[in-house]
């Protein structure tokens, strides 16, 4: 008989680990960047390369 | 169980100097399984042992390292019996509420026999007291879909490591066994295990 033992859940996401462990936002996305994971838990995390300026907003405005 | 509680698993294991590396590799290697580890750490006062009861009863599973057998340096010297205690624990626990299941990690072969025969028949998870022992058992006692690889493992262990000192550097302490930095090292593991194995 094997001993293994069959693992059927799925991990949780970084903010719902973060929130487990209750981490605040601020100091779990510091924690992640020190590591250098991309993923960084919050409402931001879809958000991806620079902010854009406010020139170019109005660009995309006009 | 709510979901947000099938990833738990309890840390049954010695907080002490000489454990620091096999405490990190415990850390990296069930938070490449998908694990939440849980821990005793910041848990103090009067009902203290309540505490410890209702953790272990809110964790699906439990890991209890009984390697530490030896006397401690300080005096007076004596065993350490919080581990074989709380391994009662959750062996009662299991007992009534057979979702719960517990493993049970040594370094030294056939020792556990000895040291406490009451687990005859259970075989215990040889780790030799070694990280990659710990990786290499933690892979033997569980199985899932996307399985990590011993060196993935490995290798989440060494950036664990790596981000150590600015961890303790930014909780303002030298020790590795407080509650902020026992989760700032599962939070950082489980953003390493994303990095290195995946998240499925």
């Amino acid at each position: 008989m094997s001993r293994r033992t069959k693992l059927d859940f799925e991990p949780l996401s970084l903010e719902d680990t973060a929130r487990e462990l209750g981490i605040p936002r601020q100091r779990a996305k510091r924690i992640l960047t020190m590591i250098g994971t991309d993923v960084v838990p919050g409402p931001h995390k879809l958000r991806a390369g620079k902010r854009r300026t406010a020139r170019a907003k109005s660009a995309r405005i006009r | 169980m709510p979901r947000t509680e099938q990833q738990r698993v309890f840390l049954n294991i010695p907080y002490d100097e000489h454990f620091e590396p096999l405490y990190l590799a415990y850390i990296a290697a069930f938070s490449a399984m998908g694990f939440l580890p849980r821990a005793t750490l910041g848990i103090g006062g009067n009902r203290r042992l309540d505490r410890i009861a209702s953790l272990i009863e809110s964790c699906p599973y439990s890991i209890h390292d009984l390697s530490r057998v030896q006397l401690d340096a300080n005096a007076p010297r004596t065993p350490r019996f919080n581990m074989p205690f709380e391994l009662g624990l959750a062996v009662a626990w299991a007992r009534a509420n057979p979702r719960h299941k517990w493993f049970v990690f040594e370094s030294v072969k056939r020792r556990l026999a000895k040291s406490m025969s009451d687990l005859d028949g259970t075989d215990p998870y040889i780790h030799d007291g070694t990280v990659r022992g710990v990786m290499r058992e933690v892979c033997n006692a569980f199985v899932r879909p996307n399985q990590p690889t011993v060196p993935q493992m490995m290798k989440m262990n060494r950036d664990l490591r790596r981000n150590v000192p600015k961890i303790l550097q930014n909780a303002g302490t030298r020790s590795l066994f407080t509650a902020r930095v026992f989760s700032e090292l599962c939070l950082a593991a489980a953003g390493l295990r994303s990095k290195h194995v995946g998240t499925g």
